[in-house]
């Protein structure tokens, strides 16, 4: 599924990156999309016209990256 | 976002444990590659991989098992495995790049082992990652005495076998290395119950070749300035094809291989055209293991090339696939498997002519070889390396290093000195 929103969200040019989901997101260990905010209204509806199921949308503050290992 | 709580139950795993590291994985992996930019579509698979990383490809093993197949394990680019395939079997690369379970080898090694082997053991014996207890049989082999000791602690876990590699490139060891491979074949016709037919043998050596020929076209991509793709992406997608499905691995990388092509017909790139060029040889970086890509590019220079086990050795030479025969295939195996240059061989020049090459090859200002920690012949080597680069004016430096953050820093600035020694 987050692969599908990933190529609609790409014939739409909105940027998203495909992440490990946040542990800030959600206690899971598989795929998320990071978009920027601003393109949310969009993104829902991009969701609800190709019946893609989501579990959740989360809004994250922007940080700065930086190394680790894991 | 499928729910693998069950699978990971059903393997034994140590959710908990495991937890520890689903934690970490996103921070790791946003601090390497979220933070590049221009990075080619084709990438999006590979994310997609990494962010399911004890999933979707465990998931899938795991129901091959459910049709009555069976999953090999394996650890050196010296297995070939063309074998597994042919028998209807699935082989999947086990080494650990992660830092996170080092200490779970240490618990049974020597600290004075290296990381790839303290982890690979370690993620069994804490039961922290799905693709350590999916394998039917462990398939080890004979590149190195750490290994060698640890696969005895593994065959206390799994079923293993063990190739014995031979340490010199005489025709007799290539004719040892031949009947390794049919001893191999036996092995793994035992456990699946399928015998190994000159066809199966034959569709897999073509399987595997196409893997090879993908990866080829996207490194040849590596050669344009500006290179149209990060030495840290190129690294993860030849880390996921050692356990990846090989058709699938191919036509991703295919895939890839366009998108780069049509970029250098562009002249795009994701560095300026005159950024330094970089070649990274010497031990394998397992997955996760992006340390010294991430130096080194976050510095400004690119990583062109990987002359390693995650780079050119894994798919440089190709399988003759002209033989009809199963002694004309497995004879063809073993000369395409002895032509790898690993730092196991004595003497191991012609490792030194593939360097020189591919500096040629790929146009690079300096070379950075490179060994994990406590690898004795990998460093040993790195005297002779040097020396022959050095005599053809070739700047490079040597660096040791491991897993942990702990060197990072000081890491950074020796490779910014190096960097800036070669701006001059």
């Amino acid at each position: 599924m987050g692969l599908r929103l990933k190529k609609e969200l790409d014939g739409q040019d909105i940027k998203a990156m495909i992440s490990p989901t946040p542990r800030d997101a959600s206690k899971s260990c598989g795929i998320s999309l990071m978009v920027d905010e601003g393109d949310l209204p969009l993104i829902r509806q991009i969701i609800v016209e190709n019946n893609i199921e989501i579990i959740k949308i989360v809004s994250l503050a922007r940080k700065e990256w930086k190394y680790r290992s894991t | 976002m499928a729910d693998y709580q069950q699978m990971w139950t059903d393997l034994g795993m140590d959710l908990e444990k495991h937890d520890v590291l689903c934690e970490v994985l996103p921070e790791a992996f946003g601090g390497v590659y979220l933070t590049q930019q221009n990075r080619p579509k084709g990438m999006d698979f590979y994310d997609f991989v990494v962010s399911e990383i004890h999933g979707v490809r465990p998931a899938e093993m795991i129901q091959h098992q459910k049709e009555g197949g069976k999953v090999f394990g394996t650890f050196c680019v010296y297995v070939p495995d063309e074998v597994v395939f042919a028998a209807g079997g699935i082989a999947a690369g086990l080494c650990g790049g992660s830092q996170f379970w080092v200490s779970g080898g240490e618990k049974v090694l020597p600290a004075n082992t290296c990381p790839l082997i303290k982890a690979s053991v370690g993620a069994r014996l804490d039961k922290t990652c799905p693709f350590f207890l999916i394998p039917d049989m462990y398939v080890g082999e004979t590149t190195c005495d750490g290994k060698k000791k640890a696969w005895e602690i593994l065959a206390g876990e799994v079923p293993f076998h063990i190739i014995d590699i031979p340490q010199m490139k005489r025709d007799r060891d290539i004719a040892a290395f031949e009947a390794e491979i049919k001893d191999f074949i036996a092995v793994v016709e035992k456990v699946t119950g399928n015998k190994i037919t000159a066809e199966s043998l034959g569709e897999a050596i073509k399987l595997i070749n196409n893997k090879r020929r993908a990866l080829q076209r996207v490194y040849n991509a590596r050669k344009a300035s500006p290179v149209p793709i990060s030495g840290k992406d190129a690294l993860l997608v030849t880390q996921i094809n050692f356990y990846d499905d090989p058709a699938r691995a191919a036509e991703m990388a295919n895939n890839l291989a366009d998108e780069l092509e049509q970029r250098i017909n562009s002249g795009s790139g994701v560095f300026p055209d005159n950024a330094l060029r970089i070649m990274i040889s010497g031990t394998p970086m397992a997955i996760p293991n992006w340390k010294l890509h991430h130096i080194v590019e976050s510095l400004g220079a690119a990583v062109v090339v990987e002359e390693s086990c995650t780079g050119t050795r894994y798919f440089e030479n190709l399988v003759d696939e002209s033989a009809t025969t199963l002694d004309g295939q497995i004879r063809a195996l073993a000369e395409r498997y002895m032509k790898t240059n690993c730092a196991c061989f004595t003497p191991n020049t012609a490792r030194i002519d593939d360097i020189v090459r591919l500096a040629d090859e790929y146009k690079v200002d300096g070379i950075i070889d490179t060994n994990l920690q406590f690898c004795n012949i990998y460093s040993t080597e790195s005297y002779q390396v040097k020396q022959a680069l050095t005599e053809r004016n070739q700047p490079i430096m040597h660096i040791e290093t491991d897993y942990s953050e702990q060197d990072f820093e000081q890491l950074r600035t020796r490779v910014e000195a190096f960097l800036e020694m070669l701006r001059k």
